[in-house]
This record gives C-alpha cells, structure tokens and sequence, in this order.
C-alpha cells in the first residue's frame, strides 16, 4: 500500500466530507474521520493511476482547457437547438472513424467525452486507435477530422 | 440599495432558468422531431447537460455563497462528466447491437423530404424497427 496515495486521497475525501456534510460538531467531524479512513484505504489505489508523471501540470492544463469546453457545449446546444427547431431540420447522419494518436485511457476518454460535448458529434465507441463518431451534419465531422480538439487533449496529458 | 441587488440577483436567476429551461425544451423537441436513435442521442446529450448546467447555475446564483451551492457546484460537475459518458454508452450499445445510422434520402422518413408531417406517425418508431 502507497502510503502517500492513502494520506492524498484521505485528506481529499475528508475535505468532500466537511463540505457535503457542513456540520462541524464532534460527532459528524468524528465520523468523518472514520469513514474517510475507511474509504481511503479501499479507493487510494484507484484514484491516482493512469496519470503517470506530472499530475499537477496536467491538472492544471485540464482546468485551463475547462472555459474552452464550456464555450464549445454553448455552441453545441445552440447548434442542435437551431436543427431541432429549423423546420428544414438540416441534418445529414453519419458515421466517421479517425485513428488517434493518444496513449492512455485518460486522455482518450476525455477526448471522448470532449467530441460528445462538442456540436454536432457523438463518440460511440473507441476501437484499438479507432474512434467511431456519429456526426450530425457533414461541416461537425469536417470540424472534428481537422483534429484541432485532439492536440488540445495531447497538450494536457502531454503526449504532444 | 440592497433592495437593487436582491433585485438583480432575481433578475439573473430568473434569466438563467428561462434560457435552460428553453435548451431542455430545444433538447426535446428535438428528441421528437429527429429521425432515428442517433440524432435524437445528440439532441438529449447535449440540450440536457447546458439546460440543466444553467438552471443549477441559477440557483447558485439565487443562493449565494453557501454550502447548498458548493454542492450544486459538484452537481454540475457530475452532470458534466456522467451526461457524455451515459450518452456513450448508449450509441455503444445501439451500435453494437447492429442499428443502422439514418441517413439523407433514407426512405424510413420520407416525410422529412417533402415536408408533409401529417403521415409522421408511422415513421416515428422507423429507427427503432430495425
């Protein structure tokens, strides 16, 4: 057992504890205590893998990329607003793979969920390299296949 | 003076509710008016997480700086993170099971083509019947 994992995800989960339970008597701080211990010692292994060197500068990148992610669901709502609400309905389906080349699950899982938020396209599934997208129009799966997303996600995990 | 911002304040509340409510109503007519799984996947995806991201914002706002909102403020950072994954999920588990994409010119929903919604009701379910 990495002990450094257990003190970090310890003081992690007794701090989410003080703010949900926002009772600072001695009861509910003391089962805080507790439980806290008890849930670090079964999840520290599980919260700090996958990230590999440089947790803090990846950390810090991801929140940077957060008001970029922000801006791109406005536009992505907007964008199916206006299809749903247009009587035209301009939507042409369809399904597009691009090979990727991301490493680690994190970073190819936040690519995902980044296409999913993103307008007009949703990531069905990741294949070896190969990530399978549904796109709602032609111009969202132009977008994404320019691969401007996917070097933002190499930046943070540093994979660039 | 305190009376002004209490007022602004409703003011913003306000606003933010009526905007996701509208993204949540976008969503849904969406939801209805699209052609098959796919598309309607894009339509409750995406409205549902702005939609609900900015009523929850809403309330922050209306609460203040308390600890209700530091818990909305996880909220939305759970929707955030469980709307892409489940939306995910659920194109995976269409497309594993073999549903075919719609695609333009599709003869399922030809309605959408010539702009005759009367005979819509037999097309609804099209995308599901394969």
């Amino acid at each position: 057992m990495n002990l450094k994992h257990f003190i970090a995800t310890y003081i992690i989960v007794f701090a989410f504890w003080l703010l949900l339970s926002a009772h600072f008597d001695a009861f509910h701080v003391g089962s805080g205590i507790v439980c806290s211990v008890i849930v670090a010692y079964a999840s520290h292994d599980l919260l700090f893998t996958g990230t590999g060197n440089h947790t803090l500068t990846k950390i810090v990148r991801f929140i940077a990329y957060l008001p970029w992610l922000i801006y791109q669901i406005v536009l992505a709502n907007i964008d199916v607003a206006k299809r749903a609400l247009s009587p035209r309905m301009p939507i042409d389906p369809q399904v597009v793979t691009f090979k990727t080349m991301l490493k680690s699950d994190v970073a190819r899982t936040a690519l995902a969920n980044s296409i999913t938020l993103t307008p007009g396209t949703v990531t069905i599934d990741i294949v070896d390299d190969v990530f399978y997208v549904h796109a709602i129009a032609k111009e969202p799966a132009d977008d994404l296949l320019g691969g401007a997303m996917e070097r933002r996600i190499a930046h943070i995990f540093m994979e660039d | 003076m305190s009376d002004t911002i209490i007022n602004l304040t409703n003011v913003i509340t306000v606003l933010l509710l009526l905007v996701g409510a509208f993204f949540m109503l976008a969503g849904t007519i969406g939801f209805v008016r699209f052609p098959d799984f796919y598309s309607r996947m894009h339509a409750t995806g995406k409205c549902d997480t702005l939609g609900e991201g900015l009523m929850l914002v809403g309330l922050i706002v209306y609460g203040g700086a308390t600890f209700v909102s530091v818990k909305i403020l996880f909220l939305i950072m759970f929707i955030l993170l469980a709307n892409p994954t489940s939306t995910h999920a659920i194109a995976k588990a269409a497309y594993d099971v073999g549903l075919e994409p719609w695609r333009k010119l599709d003869d399922r929903v030809e309605w959408l083509d010539t702009g005759n919604t009367d005979d819509g009701r037999d097309d609804q379910d099209g995308g599901e019947e394969r």
